[in-house]
């Protein structure tokens, strides 16, 4: 009960304080008047009366005081008066309050920015149950220096045989074609074993998922979908539960859609399968085999101790199986959240949180160093206050509760600014670089933590001013004359050291982003011989069975491209192996005459005569084929022009045989094997972007089936318009085609060769523009206090007549020393740290005089800047104000 | 806040007001002139420690206040003793009888 009563008394006096404190005056009142009464019973005249009640009761506003202190609660009043009381003193210096609370936002929301995709990406990237034990493993060869799968004979074993596994279940890759009334459309699916679903304790938002019963040989064939699939395909559709589609020809029902952050192995539907020791997916390719195993490790196994358990299981396997087990291999296994995100783009991550971290310290030291300024000139305040008897602790409270308000307010800027720099992040994150299951965003860890920083940041700043105050003695305020900056030079040295160490940040930062900035554009800017916006791509998924030779093949093609080439936008269409400016297959090229060489150096495209007024790429020598070349799959090949200059040098390359060994153990290559040069064409892209080309040689595509293909179409007109027509006419030759990855090369271009540096520079870039407002801030707050501490000297040297340059010059020559420092130190730790960049940057030297150079005056503009407004200050001192000031 | 001798004091000025309340309910200047009464003019409460006295034991919740009308019909602030507050009253005076034996046993030593 006193427990409840206390409670009552607390809330009455913090939100009834008013009816209290009536309430108070009314009993102190009736008090006095009683007293009054008593006396003037007691013979008192009444005046006499009055007076001697007065001094029973010793101050009406006295005892109240007496009262109020005694209350429940009364430490909170306090510290409310000490909040408002903030709140004026802020509000009064507008200017400081807003500089201090930007650079404070942005110090915590970049913290808690690069602290949430850390979390989201690094520290919990899975939502799945016991995620931290989910564990997959590979078969490793150290002398073929690959990792890869294995087969079903081996899961099953696996499976049954290991001890240090809690559960494993298998996913297969295979491609899907979906074929509805408008089309089919491909998509990558998971055949996996039913207990995908329990392992990983996901259930799904829609339905049910795949079962034991779904997976029985016989049982009706079912799926389940991807929130991804089901937003682009069904629009959010709740009814799709229980109907029917035809995938891979085959009619199946829908029976559950997976929530949004169930993304296992990145498919977009799953397909039940009962893996078996015969198990045999039927698909294309020895890949649509290879099972991907995962499982959750027993609780406190390590991946190596599992390692040991399933390389014992796995041995008996050589013998059976040499080629997925060779002489020596090796199991590995690995945790899915050490595979989450590659070891660049963790690396990248750490360092930006150390970057940011030093950020947030900077943007501390900078806002202590404001308030240390601030409270130089608040010195008579501080004086006059404790000299009326404020006790220290109770100034340095005060204090403290100035920066804890500035904090609280920054924390909560600082977090909207984190919000939207999340957004951007995530809008620009290379793909494939984190996994999809991963959530960024503001998470309740994340808030936390900004909650942390700021609490650190109120000790950092606060405590610094603070200190300072504790010496504010009133007598030594009063009476010192002589205090100037040399007064506390181990502190002004380590305020200038930070504004040096602030600009040697800004330096490094500014040369990395302009380094990078400068490879994007160089990239940008490759000449790939064709507008890469104008020319569409399109790879082709063809059915299984019905087009396995390449006359089947190029019966298809033919028939698409003619329906194509009629459209008056497309200036040439083209069969095609491969789309620059990669390309994938590497042979050896033998010349007749010539000793073989050993390594498959030359790029080959299999292709039509359509292909080089497609990219453009202009003949040198000889001629290229026909269409009739194509159609009788003449044996005839056009090289590049490097191919001739490493192969013939000055010879003439036309007419001389060449053959490719490497594609003679196909079926349907042609058994003369000799085939003849017809041409040779300028050299295109086929290494990537950033090297030069390698030989390359181009052949008729109807020579074999085996590679996959696709089209290819340069354009005049809007290329996403050709794109729907080229699903139209594929679609109208046969449904049951689908077209696979599409765009145009300009977007392969972006997806593959410019998100990362672009990532890598907007990041760059905040944080340049974060250094550089620190810079500024940094400088400003110093130069301040050097002023505000020098004000006496400064009023002395105006009296004694200098001129307005010489005080300008004074206090710019100090701040012109510790920025002209910082740039030192920051261009000499560029030199060296740059190089760490090396591999993300081309077309520029890593210690480009140009950027250097540029952004040694940027920093050095910002920081004269912040250094005049402080410097105008000092001129506009009054020597009278100022001597009178002591 | 207050060292250890106004504690005492402190200690004190509770179980005499405790006490004062025990008979009636009355207004402060009533428990003040009852205290000098009852203590034979020994203590004498001036209002500066009274009323923060009476305020804290209100929030404590071992008296509870009323405006009443005074002898002379003037509205006064009248205090009577809650249960908590007999409860008090109790341990305050078995506290003050050990203190009081103890510290005459300690003058009674040579």
């Amino acid at each position: 009960m006193p427990l409840f009563v206390k409670a009552r008394s607390f809330l009455r006096n913090l939100f009834l304080s008013r009816r209290v404190e009536i309430d108070l005056d009314q009993e102190v009142h009736s008090h006095l008047s009683m007293l009054v009464e008593e006396n003037t019973r007691g013979g008192m005249s009444p005046k006499e009366a009055q007076r001697a009640a007065w001094i029973e009761l010793g101050g009406i506003e006295q005892v109240k005081e007496q009262v109020r202190e005694q209350r429940i609660g009364n430490w909170l009043h306090s510290v409310l008066s000490d909040c408002r009381f903030a709140l004026r003193q802020l509000r009064k210096s507008l200017a400081f309050a807003v500089t201090a609370v930007l650079t404070l936002a942005l110090g915590i929301g970049s913290t808690t920015a690069i602290f949430s995709l850390i979390n989201g990406a690094l520290l919990n990237p899975y939502p799945y149950k016991n995620a931290e034990r989910l564990a997959t493993f590979v078969v490793f060869s150290a002398e073929q220096f690959r990792a890869w799968r294995f087969p079903a004979t081996a899961f099953v074993d696996f499976k049954q045989q290991n001890h240090t596994f809690d559960d494993m279940f298998g996913l297969v890759y295979r491609k899907v074609h979906f074929t509805r009334s408008n089309g089919t459309e491909e998509f990558t699916a998971g055949s996996v074993t039913p207990d995908t679903f329990a392992s990983l304790g996901i259930q799904p938002l829609l339905g049910r998922p795949l079962t034991d019963e779904d997976a029985r040989p016989g049982a009706p064939p079912v799926f389940v979908i991807s929130f991804r699939l089901w937003t682009s395909l069904f629009h959010r559709d709740r009814n799709i539960l229980g109907t029917t589609h035809t995938l891979n020809a085959t009619r199946m029902t829908l029976v559950g859609v997976m929530p949004p952050r169930f993304q296992i192995g990145d498919f977009e539907l799953w397909l039940p399968l009962n893996i078996t020791k015969n198990t045999f997916i039927p698909g294309a390719g020895i890949q649509s085999n290879e099972i991907w195993t995962v499982g959750h490790l027993k609780s406190g196994v390590s991946p190596e101790t599992a390692a040991a358990d399933l390389q014992l299981i796995a041995a008996p396997f050589q013998k059976d199986d040499p080629i997925y087990f060779p002489p020596h291999f090796r199991i590995v296994v690995n945790t899915l959240d050490s595979q989450a995100v590659g070891r660049d783009f963790k690396f990248g991550l750490f360092a930006l949180m150390v970057g940011v971290t030093m950020l947030l310290l900077i943007a501390c030291s900078n806002v202590a160093n404001l308030l240390l300024a601030r409270a130089t000139t608040r010195e008579r305040e501080f004086g006059i206050r404790s000299a009326l008897g404020a006790g220290r602790l109770r100034l340095i409270r005060q204090l403290l509760i100035e920066s804890f308000l500035l904090a609280i307010t920054s924390c909560a800027l600082g977090c909207l600014f984190a919000y939207l720099g999340l957004k951007t992040m995530v809008a620009v994150i290379p793909p494939d670089t984190i996994p999809p299951e991963a959530a960024i965003r503001l998470s309740p860890a994340v808030l936390l933590f900004s909650l942390c920083a700021t609490i650190i940041t109120t000790v950092i700043c606060g405590l610094v001013p603070a200190l300072y105050a504790h010496h504010a003695n009133p007598q030594v305020t009063h009476t010192s004359v002589g205090k100037g900056v040399s007064a506390d030079s181990r502190q002004g040295n380590l305020r200038n050291s930070l504004v040096v160490a602030e600009v040697a940040l800004s330096i490094v930062l500014s040369i990395s982003s302009g380094l990078i900035m400068r490879s994007l554009f160089a990239l940008q800017n490759v000449n790939l011989g064709f507008n890469p916006s104008k020319v569409v791509y399109a790879d082709i998924s063809l059915p299984e069975g019905q087009y396995d030779t390449a006359r089947q093949k190029h019966f298809l093609f033919r028939e698409v491209l003619n329906r194509i080439t009629r459209f008056p936008s497309v200036l040439a269409a083209t069969e095609t192996t491969n789309f620059p400016p990669y390309t994938f297959g590497w042979t050896t090229v033998a010349i007749s005459g010539q000793t073989p060489p050993q390594n498959r150096n030359t790029a080959s495209i299999f292709c039509t005569e359509g292909y080089f007024q497609t990219v453009g790429l202009p003949l040198l020598r000889g001629a290229l084929f026909s269409q009739n070349d194509v159609d009788a799959a003449h044996r005839l090949v056009v090289v590049n022009h490097t191919f001739v200059r490493d192969r013939f040098g000055e010879e003439n390359p036309i007419g001389r045989q060449v053959r490719f060994s490497d594609y003679e153990t196909w079926p349907d290559w042609p058994r003369d094997p000799y085939f003849e040069i017809v041409g040779v064409v300028a050299d295109a892209k086929n290494a990537g972007l950033q090297d030069p080309p390698r030989p390359e040689v181009y052949l008729p595509g109807t020579l074999a089936g085996a590679p996959p293909r696709g089209l290819m179409i340069s354009t005049t007109g809007n290329p996403h318009a050709i794109l729907e027509r080229v699903r139209s006419e594929v679609s109208a030759v046969d449904p049951n085609v689908a077209i696979g990855e599409a765009g145009t090369i300009a977007t392969r271009l972006d997806h593959y060769y410019f998100a990362r540096p672009r990532f890598l520079l907007i990041t760059l870039c905040t944080f340049t523009a974060v250094a550089f407002l620190l810079v500024a801030v940094g400088v400003f707050s110093v130069i301040s206090y050097t002023v505000a501490a020098q004000t006496h000297e400064i009023g002395i040297r105006i009296a004694l007549g200098a001129r307005t340059t010489q005080i300008l010059s004074l206090v710019v020559k100090r701040g012109l020393r510790l920025i002209l420092t910082g740039i030192l130190i920051g261009l000499f730790a560029s030199y060296f740290l740059t190089r760490l960049l090396s591999s993300q940057i081309w077309g520029v030297s890593t210690t480009d005089l140009s950027t250097f150079a540029t952004m040694a005056s940027l920093a050095l503009f910002v920081g004269s800047l912040a250094c005049l407004v402080p410097a105008r200050r000092a001129t506009l001192v009054e020597p009278i104000v100022a001597l009178r000031h002591e | 806040m207050n060292s250890a001798p106004t504690t005492l004091l402190q200690g004190t000025l509770d179980l005499l007001i405790l006490k004062s309340l025990v008979a009636s309910e009355i207004h402060g200047l009533g428990i003040s002139r009852r205290i000098q009464q009852i203590t034979g003019g020994t203590f004498v409460v001036k209002p500066g420690s009274l009323f923060p006295a009476l305020h804290r034991m209100e929030e404590e919740g071992w008296i509870s206040s009323f405006w009443g009308d005074s002898e002379n019909n003037r509205r006064a602030k009248y205090y009577r003793l809650t249960k908590a507050g007999r409860k008090q009253l109790e341990v305050e005076t078995k506290r003050w009888g050990r203190i009081s034996w103890a510290i005459a046993q300690a003058l009674e030593a040579p």
